[in-house]
């Protein structure tokens, strides 16, 4: 059943019918979970088996990661509003604030490499278990929050359907999700 | 095919993709993510806690827990959209749950080691 021929709804006329866009967003959303639940995985494994394992707070800058992790929080409940808007000004507005929060959190990350990079005693992919690790995760989320940048850029732009918008907020909102347990494991969680 | 695609429980608007929501959802979402804020900072004053390094995980664990669930609840409205994420989310939760499984076998045998 279709829409101009652009929406598919299965189980039209019971009380939720299935967006197919929704569900293939869930269905992908399910996938990626896999995939980070694999990197945590291999992270667990590799710190419960490490000989040592340096104390994160001693490498890692706290107050930065704390700053970025509350913009991400932000960006979910900005996205929120915007799907929620009842105008396209409005929405416009609320999607613009998660464009800028999103950005922010991306800057922060590049930002936090660099000052790793450049320190006195530089925390180097490779260059040990904890540092690729680290690089590991966090790049990988990057790379999520990149996507949904370019998502958002598109539908703020207006060359998506304003309807593939809900649709971006449930990948949006995965993104905020995935950055939790990175943040408590890996900045949060005392070696001892 | 044809008919209408019909959406996941809110009203449509004529330029977008959901009319105004009501202002108790609204609501709800702000209460939702002062909750999780509040949970964050309680996960830095945790972590900042001169406790036993097994209690702090305990209870950055719990946060954490209670985050993803607010996350879930209030964000991605997992109660709210029925069939959508059901498929996905046996998915998550069969994901989890292995990798909970494995996460203690491992301690396990790093145990006995």
């Amino acid at each position: 059943m279709s829409r101009a021929g652009s929406e598919i709804a299965i189980g039209a006329g019971s009380p939720a019918p299935v967006r197919v866009g929704a569900a293939g967003m869930w269905t992908f959303l399910a996938t990626d979970a896999m995939g980070f639940g694999g990197l945590f995985i291999a992270y667990a494994t590799l710190r419960v088996r490490a000989e040592s394992w340096p104390d994160p707070r001693a490498r890692l800058a706290l107050a930065p990661v704390a700053a970025m992790t509350f913009a991400l929080l932000i960006s979910s409940l900005t996205m929120t509003l915007a799907t929620r808007a009842g105008s396209a000004r409005a929405r416009s507005g609320w999607l613009g604030a998660t464009l800028l929060l999103g950005i922010t959190f991306l800057t922060g990350a590049l930002l936090e490499y660099r000052h790793l990079w450049t320190a006195a005693a530089p925390l180097r992919v490779g260059g040990d278990l904890f540092a690729s690790t680290f690089y590991l995760l966090t790049g990988y989320h990057a790379l999520h929050v990149l996507a949904g940048l370019v998502c958002l850029m598109a539908v703020w732009l207006g060359r998506a359907k304003p309807k593939t918008l809900e649709v971006v907020a449930l990948y949006w909102h995965f993104v905020d999700l995935a950055w939790m347990p990175i943040f408590t494991f890996v900045y949060l969680v005392p070696t001892r | 095919m044809s008919g209408a695609a019909l959406e996941t429980g809110s009203a449509r608007s004529p330029d977008g993709p959901a009319a105004a929501a009501p202002p108790d959802r609204v609501g709800a979402t702000v209460i939702g993510f002062a909750i999780l804020a509040g949970l964050t900072v309680a996960e830095l004053v945790v972590a900042d806690l001169d406790a036993a390094g097994r209690a702090r995980v305990t209870a950055l664990c719990g946060l954490l827990i209670a985050k993803v669930g607010i996350v879930l609840a209030v964000f991605l409205r997992v109660g709210a959209r029925r069939r959508d994420p059901r498929l996905a989310l046996a998915a998550l939760l069969f994901a989890s749950s292995s990798a909970a499984i494995l996460m203690l076998e491992m301690a396990f045998r790093v145990r006995q080691r």
